[in-house]
C-alpha cells in the first residue's frame, strides 16, 4: 500500500470521521500500525478537524422568535387563500399526477397576492426546488386537500 | 457533536414526541421545537451564508417548510436527523438561487468583508484561542464552495458522507475527497500560522 499521497491521506479522514467500511478500516489500521509518518499525518488531520468542530457558532439577534411568529401567521393565512383559489378553479389540477399536481398547486398559490414582489420570487423559487423537494410539496397538496375537506365542516 | 450511530435511537426522543404532536395540529409543540433548534441552526446556516441576518431567514424558511412537511413525519430516525435534512437542502438551495442572482449574492461578499478576527487586539490568552479561530475561519471561507459545503455538511450538519453526496448531487467517493481536501487546506494553514490546537494533546 502507499502511504505518502493524497488517496491514502483521503483515507485518514474517512478513518477519522468513523466513515469507513469495516474491511477498508483494518487495512488503514493496520498500516498505521507500523508507519510513524502516517500516525503524524493522522494527528495532524485529527487537529485540523478539531479547531473546526471548535470554531464558534453564530446566535441568533433577539427578534427571531417574534419574526417567525409573524411569518408563520403569514404562511397560515396564504394557505388558506390559496385553497380557496384552488377550490374556485376548474378540476385539471387533480387529474394531475404526483409532482405535477404539486407544481399545479404550487403554481396556484403563486397569485395569491402575497405581503411582497419578494414573496413572489420565493415562490417561484419553489418551482425549482420541486423536484428536490418533491415529497414535501406533495405532502403540502395532500394537507390542502385535507383542509378543503375541513372546510365544508365550517360551511 | 456527533452523527448517525448513537444509542439515542432506544431511547424515547422527547423532540419525536413534540413533532408526533405538532403533526396532530398542536402548535405549541410546533412551537416548542423551534424555541428548542432554532438557535443552533442559525449557526448552522450562516456556516452557509456568513451572514447572520440571511440565516435568520433562511431558518424561518426551513421550519415553514418543517412545519409543511409535519403530515409526512414519522418517527423513524432520529427528529434532528429528519430536522436536518430539511435544513440542509433548504440552505443548499437557498444558496443556488443566490448564486444565480448576483445582487442577493451576499454570501460571498460578506465572507470576504467580514471583519479579521486575527486583528482585534486582545488579552494574549484569549487572542491565542481567536487568532486559531481566525485562521481556520479564513481558511473555509476561501476554500471552493464543493469542498467547503461537504465540510459543512458533514462536520455541522450531522450528514453522514452518503448523504452529503445525495445532497450535493456527488457520489459519497467524492464527498470524501472533498472532506479530505477541505481538511487538509485547515491543517496547512495551520502549520503555516504556526498553530497548534490547545488540546490536542500531541508531543510538543
Ligand atoms: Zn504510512
Amino acid at each position: 500500500m502507499t502511504h505518502a499521497g493524497d488517496p491514502f491521506r483521503e483515507e485518514l479522514v474517512a478513518l477519522l470521521d468513523d466513515a469507513l467500511p469495516a474491511e477498508a478500516r483494518s487495512r488503514v489500521e493496520a498500516h498505521l500500525a507500523g508507519c510513524a509518518a502516517c500516525r503524524q499525518e493522522l494527528e495532524g488531520l485529527r487537529r485540523a478537524l478539531r479547531a473546526i468542530d471548535g470554531l464558534p457558532a453564530t446566535a441568533p439577534g433577539p427578534g427571531l422568535e417574534a419574526a417567525f411568529e409573524a411569518r408563520f401567521a403569514r404562511e397560515r393565512a396564504r394557505g388558506l387563500r390559496g385553497v380557496l383559489r384552488w377550490l374556485a378553479r376548474p378540476a385539471p389540477a387533480l387529474a394531475l399526477g404526483g409532482a405535477a399536481a404539486a407544481l399545479a398547486l404550487v403554481l396556484v398559490l403563486v397569485p395569491g397576492r402575497g405581503p411582497s414582489a419578494g414573496d413572489e420570487l420565493a415562490v417561484a423559487q419553489h418551482l425549482e426546488l420541486v423536484s428536490d423537494l418533491e415529497v414535501l410539496e406533495q405532502l403540502e397538496l395532500l394537507e390542502d386537500l385535507e383542509a378543503i375537506e375541513s372546510l365544508g365542516e365550517e360551511g | 457533536m456527533d452523527h448517525t450511530e448513537d444509542t439515542a435511537a432506544l431511547e424515547p426522543d422527547p423532540d419525536a414526541r413534540l413533532m408526533l404532536a405538532a403533526r396532530a395540529g398542536d402548535e405549541e409543540a410546533f412551537r416548542a421545537l423551534f424555541r428548542k433548534h432554532a438557535p443552533r441552526l442559525v449557526g448552522y446556516a450562516d456556516r452557509f451564508f456568513r451572514n447572520r441576518a440571511v440565516a435568520e431567514e433562511v431558518v424561518q424558511e426551513i421550519f415553514l417548510r418543517v412545519h409543511r412537511a409535519r403530515g409526512g413525519y414519522e418517527p423513524r430516525a432520529r427528529f434532528t436527523t429528519w430536522l436536518y435534512t430539511i435544513a440542509s437542502r433548504v440552505c443548499l438551495n437557498e444558496l443556488r438561487r443566490r448564486r444565480s442572482r448576483p445582487e442577493d449574492g451576499l454570501a460571498q461578499a460578506s465572507a470576504e468583508a467580514a471583519p479579521d478576527p486575527g486583528t482585534i487586539p486582545g488579552a494574549e490568552a484569549a487572542l491565542a484561542g481567536r487568532e486559531l479561530e481566525g485562521v481556520v475561519q479564513r481558511c473555509l471561507d476561501r476554500l471552493p464552495e464543493h469542498q467547503r459545503l461537504a465540510l459543512v455538511l458533514t462536520r455541522f450538519g450531522e450528514h453522514a458522507y452518503a448523504e452529503a453526496g445525495e445532497l450535493l448531487g456527488v457520489s459519497e467517493a467524492a464527498v470524501k475527497s472533498l472532506v479530505f481536501r477541505a481538511a487538509s487546506a485547515v491543517q496547512q494553514a495551520l502549520a503555516e500560522a504556526g498553530a497548534d490546537v490547545p488540546g490536542a494533546g500531541g508531543p510538543r
